[in-house]
C-alpha cells in the first residue's frame, strides 16, 4: 500500500489540459511546513460523497483557473446553492 | 495611497496598507505608537454607527478596491456593515494600519490618544493656572535648549539628505489646508526598492520579498476559492485571510 502521497494537480498551457501526479509527500514536507494549510470544511468523521467531491474539484478548478486564462474561460460552474 | 477613513473632532485618521510607507522619516518606536492609536481608534468604534456614515463607507470601500482586490465583490455588492466590519477586523489583524495627520506630522501620540482637557486648569485660579502652565512650559522648553521658533527655513537648517527629506516633509504635512477639503498625500514612493534601509535591516532581498508576495497572493487566491466553493461565513473568510497575511510577514521576517 502507498502511504508517502501527496496529490498534486496542475494545468499544461502547452496542451491546455489538466494533469495530476502522486509524489511522495515527503518530497514536498519542506516546503508544507513553511506553506499556510486551508482546512477543506469538510466533518472529520463523516461520509464524504459526490458533493463533496464536487466541490473539491471546483476547488480545484478555480484556483488554477485564476492562474490560467484559457482553462479559466473553459470553466463552467455553478455558483454556490443558496443557503 | 492613504485614504481618509474618518475626521473626528480632533483629527483626520487615514488608512494605509500595511506595507505602504507612513511616517517614514519617524523612528520605528514612533511610527508604532501611530499605529497602536490608530488600532485603539478604530477598534473602539461601533460598526452600526459607521455602517450609518455614508461617505465613510464610500471611502472605505474605495480603499479596499484599491488595495485589496480580492474584496472586489464586498466592495461592489457587499452591505455597509460588511464593508465597516471587514476595515475593522483589517485595522485589527494588522493589514491596515490608521494613522492620525497629527502623529505623521510629529505630534504626541500620547497627545493624540487623550485630548487634552481644560479641566486641569479651569478649576484653578488664574494665578496659579498661569503658574502651572509656565512649570509644563519648563519641562517642555527648558531654559538654555534651542527652541524651533518663527518660520521654519529649511534652507538653513537643512544639512544632509535626511535634513532635507524632513524638510519637504514638513513642508508637505505642515501646509494646513482645511481638514474638509485637504487631500490625503502620498509619503513616498511605494516600490521596494525605495525601501533598501528596512529590507536590509531584515536580511531579505527584493526578490525574496517579490516571492513573499507571490506566496500571499496564491494564499488569498486558496482563501477566495473556498470560500466561494464552500460558502461559510465573512469570519472565516477573513480569519484565513490573516493567516495568508501572518504567513506574508513571517515571510519577511517581521
Amino acid at each position: 500500500m502507498v502511504r508517502d502521497l501527496a496529490v498534486v494537480f496542475v494545468y499544461d498551457d502547452d496542451t491546455n489540459t489538466l494533469k495530476m501526479s502522486n509524489i511522495s509527500r515527503r518530497s514536498i514536507q519542506g516546503a508544507l511546513d513553511r506553506a499556510l494549510l486551508l482546512d477543506i470544511p469538510e466533518s472529520p468523521d463523516g461520509p464524504l460523497d459526490d458533493e463533496s467531491a464536487r466541490k473539491l474539484g471546483a476547488l480545484v478548478l478555480r484556483c488554477l483557473g485564476s492562474a490560467h486564462s484559457h482553462l479559466e474561460a473553459r470553466l463552467n460552474l455553478s455558483e454556490l446553492p443558496p443557503g | 495611497m492613504a485614504i481618509e477613513l474618518k475626521t473626528d473632532g480632533w483629527r483626520r485618521y487615514m488608512m494605509y496598507r500595511r506595507d505602504e510607507q507612513y511616517m517614514t522619516f519617524e523612528p520605528e518606536q514612533k511610527r508604532r505608537e501611530a499605529a497602536e492609536a490608530g488600532k485603539k481608534f478604530v477598534a473602539m468604534a461601533y460598526a452600526d454607527v459607521w455602517a450609518k456614515d455614508v461617505e465613510l463607507v464610500k471611502r472605505v470601500r474605495a480603499f479596499l478596491g484599491k488595495n485589496f482586490h480580492w474584496h472586489d465583490r464586498l466592495v461592489k455588492s457587499g452591505a455597509d456593515i460588511d464593508v465597516v466590519q471587514t476595515i475593522k477586523e483589517m485595522v485589527r489583524g494588522d493589514s491596515v494600519v490608521v494613522i492620525s495627520e497629527d502623529a505623521m506630522r510629529g505630534g504626541s501620540i500620547g497627545s493624540a490618544l487623550l485630548p487634552p482637557t481644560k479641566r486641569a486648569y479651569s478649576v484653578m485660579d488664574p494665578e496659579t493656572a498661569a503658574e502651572m502652565r509656565a512649570i509644563a512650559r519648563s519641562f517642555l522648553y527648558p531654559p538654555g535648549e534651542a527652541v524651533l521658533s518663527g518660520p521654519y527655513r529649511p534652507d538653513r537648517e537643512a544639512c544632509g539628505q535626511l535634513a532635507a527629506a524632513r524638510a519637504a516633509m514638513a513642508k508637505a504635512a505642515g501646509a494646513s489646508t482645511p481638514l474638509g477639503d485637504a487631500q490625503p498625500f502620498k509619503l513616498g514612493n511605494n516600490a521596494s526598492s525605495d525601501d533598501v534601509e528596512s529590507i536590509a535591516a531584515r536580511g531579505i532581498s527584493e526578490a525574496e520579498e517579490s516571492e513573499c508576495e507571490a506566496e500571499y497572493d496564491r494564499n488569498i487566491l486558496g482563501c477566495k476559492a473556498l470560500s466561494f466553493t464552500y460558502g461559510g461565513d465573512l469570519r472565516t473568510k477573513l480569519a484565513c485571510e490573516q493567516r495568508a497575511f501572518e504567513t506574508y510577514n513571517q515571510c519577511r521576517g517581521y
